[in-house]
């Protein structure tokens, strides 16, 4: 069943363990930051592109003739439109495979309708029936790329009309259902009331080098070749610039754009029980030139070479309850899909979703030496980009700070315009890929605590914890590649986390060694309250997290944290064995099975 | 692997016929100058001589192929550019079959290739997509034994047949386009729709692509074919007031520009169309009818496609999923004056382009013409290298690995002009005892019905109808044909002339369609 994973599946980044190494004390002894202070209600830094201005002559005309005086009228329209401009350049075992083309940017269109009233809409859920009320049925539409006001605003009047349509419909089953079934545990509104902004900003455009870099991916790709346990891997750079087009009937008016480059490191391994591995790494800036040198870009690429050959011959793990370091990266991944994902405001009233922290306001959910922001106006941390960091919301909301967990205890919830009770109003949280319509949505989740040691420290911390436990060994969490969370009531409100490179530390001499095969499973609640220490080396998380509203860029921080006691079991291992014959490059002429043939 | 009759088209149109417009060339010199044969035959030798797991088979057979393309695509509408893109590519894609001719099975697999033909990342790329191909081949093998151990089966044919091996080394194309042409020109055609305020949508698209490939088979085959394309389509939408939509659309298809009209004839047909759309907008409503149809040019290429074309293809029918004409071999499937052959060998008729051409098939065999139907009686079917029950040989029509058309022709030794055929037509549904007939110049979209009153010939123009499923026993309903053949653009081309049929079923159109929009477009509003 779709719906039981579709929560959250995080796609994974590179790993910058013990490179970005943050100076980050001064930082965490922070309290949580005020909000900082809203953007000024008008920001006039370019005039509109002809995208907003027909924008805003279609939206103009149209919700004002489409709009009624009855009930059932349309009351709230928005237009928001992306150019893309993006390359993509990817290299194989030292050849480009993919390069730019001379393709022109890519320009899309989404209308939101909204008929009824704020108190009830509709995208009101329809209990019992199939998902959450109407949400478009055009869906994103191509515009012109041309700047011509006459063919824009064609397109967007066709879309138009199809939504006020839609909406109007929905709104007739919403009203029949609001009268089938029984009253409603969250009497919240369906829309929040937010202030009209104006922000235009010049457009934005990255540029790279593009040959330059092709020869760079390509030599990157070439180090695989001298190894013959890797078996499939890539070098690959994407990126450029989005510029976006804002307007809706309350007058917003939105022009701005963010450009972001991503260099792309992965490669495969199979051991010889079939088992298949993979490490990636990742850079991200927002231009070219923020993007690593060749020599640290070969350091990654060493490395994973390195660690999937510790990691095809090390031994697999036997299912295993015990101690366990999170180590700072694979902490941030943990945090945001065992906590992140339950504190998204939207999932608090949806009558089908678990609402783990709902009642749970004031309340401790935690130890309260951590304190959690998520903060998506902080470009930064140390020197590493965070992909979570945005101006606006897909709602037109700026973003906001939000301190979620103040010393262990539950005190907010990341709000779209979905209000909740108690939580009328958008905290710059209504996020979406460009094309689908927003939900509530993280974006840097900064996990801070005060209850902070040295690496070294945790370590011995987690061996005396192991030995308390009469356990031969602990584990250290090295890297995750993502992981996947059930929020749905109809699944157990658990959460399964893949980790990539896993250690373990003996309580007898304290060696370390690396072993595969095993996730990290277990239950939210629980979980979290098991936190004993962190270190005090934050890292930063880049990556993609995937839900209804789309894939977004997300960033999640965190220092790494001993746990007294982590759940793992067995990974699902491939069958099939190793390639019969050896790398064509490394073929001795021996190797495989030798066959006569007679044809 | 079951093969199936949906595999045929989706098969001939995503990896496009094999046509080559060079003349074939081979000589071992040049084959022996081309780099790009050279990691293939490398990693297929490996793979033949050593790839082998444990007491299973090795590999009885493996093909590698390497495709070059390029492609540039742009679009507009209303006037404006909504996309442009396209750009090189390059893959490479593996089979492996392991058992022998008799009983055997199928792996395979594909991937992005270095777009300059690295040498070393080619065969590693090969390698590892062969050793899944391999492990996948056995795997179903192993499947495929226990099952037909369980089934009774009289007279099983073969799995594949064996053939002799094919070289052909054809000139690799590049694409030739006139970028600025186009792009002026889907511009300039999609703005004729700025004149049209009852035209609600409208497109304009060009596309050009070239695709050159490289083929070797462990049965020593090896090939190396380019085809090349250009086309340009128009399509536009018209609502009438009771929400009915109207949908026309036109296309032109060929090699290279040349194949396509001139500016000034495409831009007028453009208006011309949205023309018509404009004033079917207010033509009468069709009702249900049974009786005799016309069908015109277009209309008949489609007809043939549906009825005969669809069902020519020899296919394995193992999974039960019927819908070839395997048993009427030797029986009347067409009116006796009627005489059907494909031929895949030529590229142009009267003129026009035949894009249904290719010179080795999918399965990397020579395309022949083969005559199907002779005076209305089957002859035989177009056969790929999967043996059915009847037909054990190839005729060179692969179209995705299973037997499949290429340039469908119907001749006809009982013909009329134009006015002949309206002529019949009439007394045809005189005889009926109809108060009008039917002619039509297309198979769907709302648009093309025209109907002809049996009292003074006049023509009226319906919008609606639906063409009632349609089988193959129409082709024997077929009274009179046109005496012109005509090509049209099908699944490869469709060389045919009009046709008369005794008796066909139209639907009238649903009563219920949406509202059109509220508002009207605002470019019409501010006139």
């Amino acid at each position: 069943m779709i719906h039981v994973l579709r929560a959250c599946r995080l796609a994974l980044a590179g790993a910058f363990a013990g490179i970005l190494f943050i100076a980050g004390a001064a930082r965490t002894e922070d309290p949580a930051p005020a909000a900082p202070p809203a953007p000024p209600e008008e920001v006039r830094k370019a005039d509109p592109s002809p995208v907003l201005k027909a924008m805003e002559a279609e939206l103009t005309r149209s919700f004002e003739k489409l709009k009624t005086d009855g009930p059932d009228s349309l009351y709230y329209l928005r237009y928001s439109a992306a150019e893309l401009d993006q390359v993509s350049i990817a290299a194989q075992y030292g050849a480009v495979v993919q390069r730019p083309t001379d393709t022109t940017p890519y320009r899309s269109f989404l209308v939101h309708a909204r008929a009824g009233a704020p108190s009830l809409d509709n995208t009101h859920q329809i209990r019992g029936g199939y998902g959450g009320g109407y949400y478009g049925r055009w869906g994103q539409v191509a515009l012109p790329v041309e700047d011509d006001l006459d063919a824009l605003r064609t397109a967007l009047w066709l879309a138009t009309d199809g939504e006020v349509r839609g909406a109007t419909e929905t709104l007739a089953s919403v009203r029949t259902d609001q009268a089938m079934s029984v009253k409603e545990d969250d009497p919240s509104d369906d829309f929040s009331v937010e202030p009209p902004r104006i922000h235009l900003l010049p457009p934005v455009s990255a540029r790279l080098d593009a040959a330059a870099w092709e020869r760079r991916i390509a030599a990157h790709s070439a180090e695989f070749k001298g190894h013959p346990h890797v078996l499939y891997s890539g070098v690959s750079l994407e990126g450029g610039s989005s510029n976006i087009s804002f307007a809706d009937s309350t007058g917003t008016r939105l022009q701005y754009g963010r450009t972001l480059y991503r260099l792309y490191v992965l490669a495969t391994t199979k051991a010889e029980d079939g088992m298949e591995m993979y490490l990636t790494e990742s850079f991200e800036s927002p231009d070219a030139e923020g993007l690593p040198d060749d020599t640290r870009i070969k350091g990654r690429v060493d490395r994973i070479i390195t660690d999937l050959e510790r990691l095809r011959t090390a031994p697999v793990v036997e299912p295993f309850v015990g101690p366990a370091i999170l180590m700072n990266r694979a902490a941030a991944v943990f945090f945001h899909e065992i906590f992140g994902h339950r504190i998204e405001g939207h999932r608090q009233k949806d009558v089908r979703e678990g609402q783990t922290f709902r009642k749970k306001l004031g309340e401790k959910i935690m130890p309260e030496f951590i304190s959690i922001v998520d903060d998506p106006t902080q470009q930064r941390f140390g020197d590493a980009w965070l992909l979570g960091n945005y101006l606006f919301d897909e709602e037109g909301v700026p973003a906001q700070a939000v301190t979620v967990v103040e010393k262990g205890i539950l005190r907010n919830f990341l709000m779209g315009r979905s209000p909740i009770e108690g939580f009328p109003r958008s905290n710059g949280h209504g996020r979406a890929q460009t094309g689908l319509n927003p939900v509530s949505r993280q974006g840097n989740l900064l996990v801070r605590s005060e209850k902070r040691v040295p690496f070294d420290e945790l370590k011995k911390m987690l061996i005396e914890e192991a030995k308390k436990q009469g356990k031969p060994y602990g584990l250290i969490f090295h890297d995750i590649a993502g992981g996947f969370t059930t929020t749905l009531r109809a699944g157990p409100q658990a959460f399964k986390v893949l980790p990539l490179f896993v250690t373990r530390v003996h309580v007898d001499d304290g060696h370390e060694e690396v072993v595969r095969g095993v996730d990290i499973v277990g239950t939210p609640i629980m979980c979290l309250d098991q936190i004993v220490a962190t270190g005090d080396d934050d890292d930063v998380f880049n990556g993609f997290c995937g839900a209804e509203s789309g894939s977004i860029p997300v960033s999640a921080v965190s220092p790494s944290l001993l746990v007294s006691r982590i759940e793992v079991e067995k990974r699902r291992k491939e069958q099939d064995r190793p390639p019969l014959l050896p790398p064509p490059l490394h073929d001795t002429g021996t190797g495989g099975e030798g066959t006569d043939h007679d044809h | 692997m079951i093969t199936r009759r949906r595999a045929i088209f989706a098969g001939a149109l995503a990896l496009g016929a094999c046509l080559l417009s060079g003349v074939p060339r081979s000589s071992g010199g040049e084959e022996a100058a081309d780099p790009h044969f050279r990691a293939l035959d490398d990693e297929l030798a490996r793979t033949m001589t050593r790839l082998k797991m444990g007491d299973f088979a090795a590999p009885y057979y493996a093909s590698f192929t390497l495709n070059e393309s390029d492609s540039w695509q742009v679009s507009a509408v209303f006037g404006a550019i909504t996309s442009e893109s396209g750009g090189p590519g390059k893959g490479l894609s593996t089979q492996v079959r392991v058992g022998d001719y008799v009983l055997e099975s199928i792996g395979g697999g594909g991937g992005a290739a270095p777009l300059n033909d690295d040498y070393d990342a080619t065969r590693h790329s090969l390698w590892l997509q062969a050793d899944q191909a391999y492990k996948q081949a056995v795997d179903g093998l192993t499947r495929k034994k226990a099952y037909l151990a369980n089934q009774h089966e009289e007279n099983r044919p073969d799995d594949f047949t064996k053939v002799d091996p094919v070289v052909v080394l054809e000139e690799p194309q590049v694409m030739k386009v006139s970028r600025d042409r186009w792009r002026a020109l889907v511009k300039r055609c999609s703005a004729i729709f700025r004149e049209f305020p009852e035209i609600q949508q409208s497109s304009v698209g060009f596309y050009a692509s070239a695709q050159n490939q490289w083929f070797v088979t462990s049965e020593g085959s090896r090939q190396r074919t380019s085809t090349v394309r250009q086309g340009l389509s128009v399509s536009a939408l018209a609502l009438c007031d009771d929400g009915m939509p109207l949908s026309d659309s036109l296309s032109w298809r060929g090699r290279t520009e040349q194949d396509l009209p001139t500016d000034e004839a495409i831009v007028s047909a453009a208006r011309e169309l949205a023309g018509r759309l404009t004033s079917l907008r207010s033509a009468p409503k069709a009702e249900d009818y049974t009786g005799p149809v016309l069908l015109l040019d277009e209309a008949a290429a489609s007809f043939f496609s549906r009825t005969l074309g669809y069902y020519l293809g020899a296919v394995r029918d193992e999974g039960g999923y019927g819908g070839t004409f395997d048993e009427k071999i030797g029986k009347p499937v067409m009116s006796g004056f009627l005489s059907a052959w494909d031929d895949p060998t030529l590229s142009v008729y009267e003129g026009k382009p035949l894009l249904g051409a290719y010179t080795v098939d999918d399965d990397g065999v020579r395309g022949q013409r083969v005559s199907c139907v002779e005076n209305g009686r089957l002859v035989t079917l177009l056969t790929s290298r999967v043996p059915t029950r009847r037909l054990k040989v190839t005729n060179g029509h692969s179209r995705g690995g299973s037997g499949g058309v290429s340039n469908l022709f119907v001749s006809s030794t009982k013909t009329a002009n134009p006015e002949g055929l309206k002529k019949a037509l009439i007394e045809a549904t005189r005889d009926a005892a109809l108060e009008y007939g039917l002619m039509t110049r297309s198979m769907g979209g709302n648009v093309g019905l025209i109907r002809v009153w049996v009292e003074d010939g006049r023509e009226e123009p319906l919008r609606g109808g639906d063409l009632s499923a349609i089988t193959p026993r129409a082709l024997r309903d077929i009274v009179l044909t046109g005496d012109v053949m005509k090509v049209e653009d099908a699944v490869g081309s469709v060389v045919a002339p009009s046709v008369l049929v005794r008796e066909l079923e139209f639907r009238k159109p649903p009563e219920k369609f949406e509202n059109p929009p509220k508002l009207q477009n605002p470019f019409f509003e501010k006139k």
